[in-house]
């Protein structure tokens, strides 16, 4: 088997190895295998985090893989978050892998711990569900959402998810590279809060291309919680 | 006097608006028709601060409201 020290070389340059065996102690639960999921789960899933849960009960469509960029074709008709699975298991073979084929509602009353959640749901109601978990068990969780040429990323912490709208919009039209970008923002965010490192917590990055094809990132503040 | 901009998709050049509250701000942008789509669905920041509740907020002269769009997809 090859050492920690040679798979996590870059790494260890970065922040020690102090801190990179910190990050192996660590869970995470990414809640949907889909866009946002796929990237998430290749970037963090070999980063050294030590347990990721997968959570989706959808299988692969042909339609999802040119963005779902964790899928082959041989992928269609698996449950996405098996094949996730099986891909971060043959990237990183020491990463514990559990995968959940069900709704978030139905993954959370098995009463598992976890440092973080983070999002790649595609649904409002389900961010709205998440955040209220999240709250009542004391942890944060990372939102993102994408579409078109724009997207959201937040770090929630202290602050809820009532400044958004909880409707039952559906997800719209759609591009590959869009969606990586908004992960790996959503990714670094995470795996910062996870070695150690700052975070500004409670604080919403809109970020899109505007008409002229510039690209915009724009900041709020969030309120807390009362 | 108060500055409305809209981002992202709503594509709308900024405007300036004499309203006091957030109430009357939603009823103006109710007449642009372009805005049709993005009524109830959006959110709003006010100097760059999210806010919850919307309709109760005050507004004061000078204030950059933004209106963002919702985001879905995932």
């Amino acid at each position: 088997m090859i050492t920690k020290e040679e798979y996590f070389n870059r790494q260890i340059l970065l922040w020690g190895e102090e801190t990179q065996a910190q990050l192996s102690s660590k869970s995470i639960a990414i809640i949907g295998c889909g866009g946002l999921g796929s990237a998430l789960a290749i970037t963090l899933g070999s980063s050294g985090i030590g347990t990721l849960h997968l959570v989706d009960f959808d299988t692969v469509s042909v339609h999802n893989i040119h963005r779902q960029i964790a899928y082959t074709m041989e992928d269609e008709g698996a449950y996405k978050c098996e094949a996730l699975g099986k891909l971060l298991k043959r990237r990183y073979e020491r990463l514990k892998v559990s995968t959940y084929k069900e709704k978030f509602e139905t993954f959370i009353k098995q009463e598992q711990e976890f440092d973080l959640i983070i999002d790649a749901t595609d649904r409002f109601p389900v961010r709205a569900s998440i955040d209220k978990y999240a709250k009542a068990q004391g942890i944060p969780w990372v939102h993102g959402s994408v579409e078109a040429f724009h997207g959201y990323v937040c770090f929630y912490d202290k602050a809820s998810f009532d400044s958004f709208k909880i409707s039952d919009q559906v997800p719209g039209g759609i591009t590959p590279p869009i969606v990586v970008f908004i992960a790996s923002l959503q990714a670094n965010l995470a795996l910062r809060y996870l070695a150690g490192l700052n975070v500004r917590k409670d604080e919403l990055h809109y970020l899109y291309f505007d008409d002229l094809g510039s690209l915009n990132h724009r900041k709020f503040l969030l309120n807390e919680e009362d | 006097m108060i500055k409305v901009e809209f981002l992202g998709p709503i594509g709308l050049n900024p405007i300036e608006l004499n309203v006091k509250t957030v109430e009357e701000l939603s009823e103006s942008l109710k007449k642009i028709s372009a805005m049709d789509q993005w009524i109830g669905i959006s959110a709003i920041a006010i100097n760059d601060k999210m806010v919850t509740n919307s309709e109760d907020c005050m507004l004061s002269d000078g204030d950059v409201v933004s209106v963002l769009p919702p985001v879905c997809g995932g």
